[in-house]
This record gives C-alpha cells, structure tokens and sequence, in this order.
C-alpha cells in the first residue's frame, strides 16, 4: 500500500508540472527502556509513521508532509508541496539546480543478528536491573541510572527520476551511569562514551558491551570525583580517548565541512564556516598525520546506509587528507554549486522534515599504538574520558569542550582524578597540534544519537570513528 | 487541528478499549508552516501536519507507554495490545501512586480560534524583510515559523482537558562583509509581528557591527538583550525550577529556599496567563496549571511539579507535566523575569564603559553544582562608552555562574520579549549585570 501512496504522490507532482519530485514513506519504531534507582522510569515505545513529498516546480522548492495515509490525504499533500513551491518562487534568483544521479532500484537492509524488538522486555529490564544492583553496592552513590534504546526505520524513497529505494535501518544502544553526592558537589559518571554508545546493530551489540563489568568501577569513579579536585587551569599536553576525539571531530571538522552551512544556508540558527571553499585544497587544518574521512559505508557506524534521502549511494570521501582540508559533506543541490556530484549526505529525522546534509560517518583515521603507551609517552598533560557538553561558536572556530573524568599525567602515569575538566581553544590549532593518534586496535566507531541541526530542528544519527589522540599546548581548565 | 469532539472521540476509543487498571491517552496536533530564507531567497517552505497520539497504562503499578499515528480503533486496539505486552515484562514500581485525578471544579476553558498562516503569506512577510536588507546592501537569512496545536488529554479516572494555542515566530539575521546583526519576535498573532521594523532592526545592527575591533577577554559591565537573558534562564529552567533535580536534591535551590540565592531585584516565576505569554492552561497529564514562583525579591521560593513528583514529595501538583513517561521530569514551560522601569535606551546611557550582547550562542552547562555555563556572543557584540556604541567587537566566550550573574543584576528593563520556541517560552526583560566573565575570544 505505502508503494501506490508513494507512486501516486510522484504522478499528482507531474500532473501538476513539476520538474522534480521525490517521496519517502517512512516508519519509524522506538523503545526506550529507562531505570533510575532500581525503578523503570519511563518503557516506552513509539511508532510514527507518513509521508513527506518535496518538490521543484518553476526552479523552487516545495515540501509538505502528512501521517494521513489516505489517497485522498496524499494527494493533497503533493498538491500543497506544490503550492508551497509557488509560494517559495517569488524570491528566488536563479532556478534550483541538482548534480546528475543515477536512477537506482535497490533494497538496504542493516545486517544485525538478533532483532531488538524481539527480545522480550524482561531480558533488557534484567539486565539494566543487575547493572542497578552492582552500582548501588557502592557508598555515596545516590543516583543509579540505566538506558538502553532501539530504532527501527522502513523507508520507501521513490523520485520523478524512476528512483526506487526500499531500506530498513536498525540502531541499538544505551548507557549506564552513577551519580555520587558529597555535601554540594556532585560527581558523575558514565559507561560507555559520550553517555552512551549507539550502533547500527541489534541485540548483539548490547551483549558487547558489558555494562555489568563496568558498572562497580563507574560507580566508584563518581564518588572519586566527589573528593577530586578542579581541574587546573594551565596550557598542557592533552590525551583525549576515542570517545572525546570522536566529539572533536563531530564539532570542529563535521559541522564546518557542511557545504549547506558554508553556503549560507543554516546562518538563521547553526551559522556558517570558517571552512570557505577558497581553502579547499590549500588550508592546513592539522598536522600531517589528520586524516578524517566521511564514510557511509563502515559496518556498525550510526551514519551507515545503503542510500541518502537523496537516492544517493553510501560513499567514502576524505574531508581531511594529510592535514589538509580537502572536502566537503554535500548534496545534489550543493554540489552542483561546484559542478561536482553528491557524496550523499541528504538525511532528515524523518518524514515531517526537509532532508538536510548530515555527518555520515566522520572518522579520524588511525595511525598506531595503544592508549597506555602513548600515556606512558607523555611526560606531563591530563588524559580525558567521556565528554561532557561541548560549545563552539557559529564558524566553528572557538570551542569549549569539558569531560566527565580527567586524570593529571605525570611521566607517563596517570595519577591524580581531576573533577569536571574542560579545554579549549581555536579548532584548526589543537588539530595542528595532534601529534600521535592511537592505532586501529583502539579505533571504534561511536554513535552520536542526538545530533542537532536545521529549523525546525532536526535530530540526526551519526557516527564517528575514532582511537585515542594526543594534542600538545591546549588550554584546560573549567 | 482537530477540534475537542473529534480529540474526545479519539481518547474515548483508548479508554473503551482498555482493559487494563488505568490509561491515560493524550492527543497533540501541530500544524506548521516554516519557510527559511537564506541570502535573500526562499530556500527550504514547508507544511508539516503532525499528531503525536499517546497511550500510559497502568496495572498492578507497572506503567508503560507508547505512541502512535495509527488513529482507527483497530490501531488503537493494537497499540494497547502492545503496550499490555510490555506491562508484562515490569515489576511493580512502588513509588507511583496512580494517574492523576481530576481536580473538584476542574472546567475546560474556551478554545481559541488559531489562524492559519498560508505559505503565501509567510512569503509576503520574507519579501517585507528581503526588502529592508536590499536597501541596506546586506543580505537577509533566517526562518518563520507558524504553528498551531490542540492538545487533549483524558484518563480511565474521568479527567479530560482540551485546548488550542498558537505560535507565530520569526528570526532574522542580516549579513554584509564581517558584518551581522538579528532580531527576532515571536507573537500568537501573525499580524502583531512587524515584519519591516525587525528588519531594520537587524540591518541597523548588522551595518554598525562591520569592521569589529578585538578587545582582551576579561570581566566587563555588559547590557544583555532580551535574547541573551531568555538563554541564560532556559539553563536554570532545566538545572534549578524542576521538581525532579529538586527531589533529588542536585539542584542548589533545593537547599536553598527560604534563603537569598540572587540579588533582590530578582523575581521569576512561572505563569502561563500572562496576557504577553503563549501557553496552554493545562499540562500533558490534564491537570490545571498553577502559578509556581521561584525566585521572589532574590528569596529561593519552589519548584514545579507533575502528579508523580508531587505525590513523592507530599506536595500540591502545580501542572508541569511533560508528556509521560519520561525520565525527564516536570518541567516549566511559561517562565517569567518581572520586568524593571527603565527603558533599555535608558540602561545603554548608564553605561560609562561596556558590552552590549545582542545574543547567545552554543550554551552549554559546564558544572550544574554552580550553575557554570559557556557560551558565545553573535550577532551583534558592541563596546559602549560613555552611554553610546562605541565600536563592533569580535565575538567572545562568555563562563558565567548564572546565580552569581543574577546577583550582580544592576539595572532590568522595562521591555520584554518572548524567548523560546514551539511549546517553551520565556517572557524576558533585558539586563545590565556588573562584572560579567569573558573567558576567551574567537577570530570574527
């Protein structure tokens, strides 16, 4: 049924003359399953499902978007795209123009070996249950908390250009954490990442994690930081884990090589760039041995597909290479700007949004060794763990970013826990300044399920791949 | 929108389909048209017609929800089946006391008719500011957004409350050579925005910020406008006038009420009646929205409270419910800073040396035991000297405790703004605080 709804969307947009159209049934499921203190907070699932039809009628856009599943409600729904477009045309300068892309008829499905909606809810509140009980064992641990979500999308994308993609995504994913309380200082902690770590995967990629092999050691770690103290301020060396490298590559190379943002595109709410396409090619962005690529393609990235909203193909293209910035994240539209093709980057949350160009998978490629030598390389700097919350200004130059956990590092040792450490400082500079990235024995690929971007704001999954990396000369403190 | 008959009908359907101790169902209905502009052309239009239908069961203790946009009664019958299935799988959680019931004398108030906004007509308004940035050689980026909702909300103890609001919202950014300068407005009513006049306002401020000089990071009086001060209070929204950190006594206000937190010239509170506010009477459980105070004269005063973390806290519920479940909380969504005497022209003249900030950016919570924010300027970042704008300055990162910042509070304005978007809202003066925290600077 949602294949004629699609099909009959595409004929209304060619009845009413458009020179391009494209559709997408989309449906998504979710199950959230959160425990906080032993109690199961919030179980909750949700199904969304409808249509979203975009439009180029007279060299403008258009876009409506219904859940009303009816022919009737369809059809309705193109022609108001239609009107929008019409609309959107009194204020355009040229007519829109899109980079060729091949006709595709294709089905992607994530390949996962346990589907997460089919293991029964006993089995993940249990496991979150058991990780609650190890956390709760430790003293001054006042708030245990537990997350585990899945994420189902169907999609159908069909274009005026004969384009038929069928694909099913899957994500799976979640945290645990431990939040201590010593008179007015709090000191938390989480497991894995970012507070959390997503995949494109099914069941099996909880069962990797092991949250019950962390969880006595997170714990402990939230009430070490309750006694720890601040973090210095002083210009040192910093060693970041994956988790935190993945973070600064999302902030400082992912969202300045959106060329809709270096295009003026996203000023009213993300900004622009520093990243202006006169130094593409030429501007050295880090040392020789920054390599950051976006890769659709990578097995368990949350920014791996089979096609974009687009109807473009997974690809792999280097944003960064040797140190020099060397590309941008695009879509059909923007490409064409530069006469060049689309690497497929087109996503939106879901059918009630634009597609907008997205991080895929942004990596920052490895080089080698393991993190413990390259701490006991390091004479004197701070290792950080898990980040907190970063802030960057909108040409994404000036960044901000704390994390959970810090460690002072003195002749190769970790020593001394410091309490809520920040850095920052200027984005091409701690780039230049990286002078030893972990091998691919410590690369994994870390999930950001809550990336923000657009008006009305559109969350996206993302991913990046990461080892741990050493910067020499960058500012900490809060 | 769908109208209270047809919004009752729908949540009918859960109640008379559920087998189950107690349900809730909630039905919230948006209907928005956004066009986003960007140098000086319509870019992204759009009409988004979304309802998010929702289900909360509850047996023998165990709750669980779901929600769906599958509105036949065999949809509906699924969606229950299912969320049956996961009540299953729960133990009984002891701390939850039941869906709320209906307070005595609780009445729906009269809906209000919400215009629809055409894109026809939100083109019109993007020409009006395309207009103005023509003739100031600059050129014009940002978004508007109309909405209207309903939101019905009924449960198995006989509570039902519907309601209609609007949004109107719009947000301009103009921009020339190292130049640019916002304004934004947001109205219930389309026709209350001046389209031209906020274009002006961002080319006027766009043309005087050309050519920024870099001065040293450092403490400096600065005049926050209105949506600087909205961002800074949204951090204590989330960290401080919830209920749930309050319980868990992470907040600093739990362990201070009674007690000075701010200067005395401080009063927030929490109302959604305010005549200048955007608000529905009601929160996502359907009970009536009380008005909660959080700072009164500088003095911690309370926090607000849904059905669950008032029954935990042996507390009256004042109606700030988000929609459940959720882990997050309840949480203020019509916040108020009252407003001071003086005209913002006014403030400007008092200042002998300083920073006026037209806006924030990137806000991020750097430690919430001391309410420790970072964030940029943008937009609009002038040195004052001797009452008048001196020069453009390069954006600069703010470090700021908001406690402290709000102890520090000279002068407040007798002009507000909303601040805030879709359901979120923050009614605004703008501010003149002493020694406000520049950490750093950046290149533009």
């Amino acid at each position: 049924m949602e294949r004629e709804l699609v099909a009959l969307a595409l004929d209304v947009l060619e009845g009413e003359g458009a020179s391009y159209g494209d559709c997408r049934f989309v449906r998504i499921e979710e199950e959230t399953i959160h425990m906080e203190n032993g109690r199961v907070s919030t179980l909750k699932r949700d199904e969304d499902q409808g249509i979203g039809i975009r439009v180029i009628k007279d060299g403008a856009w258009g876009f409506a978007a219904t859940s009303k599943l009816t022919k009737e409600d369809v059809q309705r729904t193109a022609k108001l795209a239609v009107r929008v477009a019409n609309a959107s045309k009194r204020l355009k300068e040229k007519d829109v123009v899109l980079s060729p892309a091949e006709k595709v008829v294709d089905t992607y499905i994530t390949p996962i070996k346990s589907d997460p909606f089919k293991i029964p809810i006993e089995e993940k509140i249990a496991l979150l249950s058991r990780c609650d009980e190890i956390m709760k064992k430790t003293k001054g641990v006042r708030r245990r908390r537990g997350e585990l979500y899945f994420y189902k999308k169907f999609q159908i994308f069909a274009s005026t250009e004969d384009s038929l993609i069928e694909q099913t995504i899957y994500h799976s994913g979640g945290y645990i954490e431990a939040m201590a309380v010593r008179g007015n200082i709090t000191g938390e902690r989480s497991y894995p990442g970012m507070r959390g770590h997503y995949k494109s995967a099914g069941y099996e990629f909880i069962h990797s994690l092991k949250f019950e092999e962390e969880a006595q050691r997170i714990a402990e770690e939230a009430v070490a930081l309750t006694k720890a103290r601040s973090c210095p301020e002083m210009v040192t060396t910093v060693i970041l884990d994956g988790s935190m490298v993945a973070i600064q590559v999302h902030e400082t190379v992912g969202h300045p090589t959106e060329l809709d943002r270096v295009l003026g595109t996203e000023v009213s709410l993300a900004g622009t760039s520093h990243l202006t396409p006169e130094k593409r090619g030429s501007f050295k962005f880090g040392s020789e041995i920054v390599n950051i690529t976006a890769d659709a393609t990578i097995p368990g990235g949350l920014g791996t597909f089979g096609y974009d909203d687009e109807g473009v193909k997974a690809s792999l293209s280097y944003l960064i290479k040797g140190g020099v910035f060397s590309g941008y994240l695009t879509s059909r539209e923007t490409a064409a700007v530069f006469q060049e093709k689309s690497n497929g980057t087109m996503r939106a949350t879901s059918w009630a949004y634009i597609p907008l160009i997205r991080m895929t998978n942004i990596n920052l490629l490895p080089q080698q060794g393991k993190l413990e030598d390259l701490i006991a390389d390091t004479k004197e700097g701070i290792y950080l763990e898990s980040a907190g919350s970063p802030s960057i200004d909108d040409k994404r130059l000036n960044y901000h970013i704390s994390s959970e956990i810090g460690w002072l590092i003195k002749n190769g040792k970790k020593e001394e826990i410091i309490r809520r450490p920040a850095y920052s400082g200027i984005s091409y500079e701690i780039w230049r300044n990286c002078d030893a990235i972990c091998g691919p024995e410590e690369w994994e690929v870390w999930g950001v399920p809550n990336c923000g971007k657009g008006d009305p704001m559109q969350i996206a999954h993302v991913g990046h791949g990461a080892s741990p990396a050493r910067f020499r000369n960058i500012k900490i403190g809060a | 929108m769908i109208d209270k008959e047809k919004t009752r009908e729908y949540l009918d359907l859960i109640i008379k389909n559920s087998d189950l101790e107690q349900v809730e169902g909630g039905l919230f209905y948006s209907e928005k048209g956004t066009t986003r502009f960007a140098n000086s052309i319509i870019h992204q239009n759009m009409v988004v017609e979304e309802p998010y239908l929702w289900i909360r069961a509850v047996d023998k203790k165990r709750v669980a929800g779901i929600s769906t946009k599958d509105f036949r009664e065999e949809g509906i019958r699924e969606a229950l089946g299912k969320v049956k299935e996961s009540i299953k799988g729960m133990k009984p959680d002891k701390e939850f006391k039941g869906l709320v019931k209906p307070p005595k004398g609780m009445r729906i108030r009269r809906s209000e008719e919400i215009e629809f906004i055409t894109p026809e007509q939100r083109g019109e308004a993007v020409e009006r500011i395309v207009k103005v940035a023509k003739r100031f050689n600059l050129k014009a980026f940002g978004v508007l957004h109309n909405t209207r909702f309903s939101l019905g909300v009924a449960n198995s103890h006989g509570l039902f409350n519907y309601g209609t609001t609007g949004v109107n919202f719009v947000s301009i950014t103009t921009m020339g050579d190292s130049a640019s300068g916002y304004a934004m407005d947001i109205k219930k009513r389309f026709s209350d925005i001046d389209f031209t006049q906020l274009a002006e306002i961002a080319c006027e401020k766009a043309i005087l910020s050309k050519n920024p000089r870099e001065i040293e990071p450092g403490k400096y009086t600065v005049l926050l406008e209105e949506p600087a001060v909205g961002e800074m209070l949204m951090f204590l929204a989330w960290l401080e006038f919830g209920g749930k950190r309050f319980y868990e006594k992470s907040s600093i206000l739990s362990k201070r009420i009674g007690k000075r937190i701010t200067g005395k010239n401080i009063t927030i509170y929490d109302d959604f009646s305010n005549k200048d506010m955007i608000g529905l009477p009601f929160d996502f459980e359907g009970y009536p929205k009380s008005r909660v105070n959080f700072i009164k004269n500088g003095i911690a005063k309370g926090v607000v409270l849904d059905s669950f973390y008032a029954a935990l806290m042996k507390k009256k519920n004042t109606g700030h419910a988000l929609p459940q479940p959720s882990p997050a909380g309840p949480m203020p969504l019509n916040m108020i800073m009252e407003k001071g005497r003086d005209k913002k022209e006014k403030i400007l003249k008092e200042i002998e040396k300083g920073i006026l900030v037209t806006r924030f950016w990137y806000v991020r919570v750097v430690d919430p035991d001391k309410t420790l924010i970072t964030g940029m300027t943008r937009d609009g970042t002038f040195f004052v000297e001797k009452g008048k704008i001196a020069y453009p300055i390069k954006n600069m990162r703010f470090t700021i405790n908001i406690y402290d910042t709000l102890s520090r509070v000279r002068k407040i304005s007798a002009e507000r703004k909303l601040f805030g978007e879709d359901i979120f809202f923050i009614l605004t003066p703008a501010l003149l605080i002493d020694e406000f925290n520049f950490a750093s600077k950046t290149e533009y």
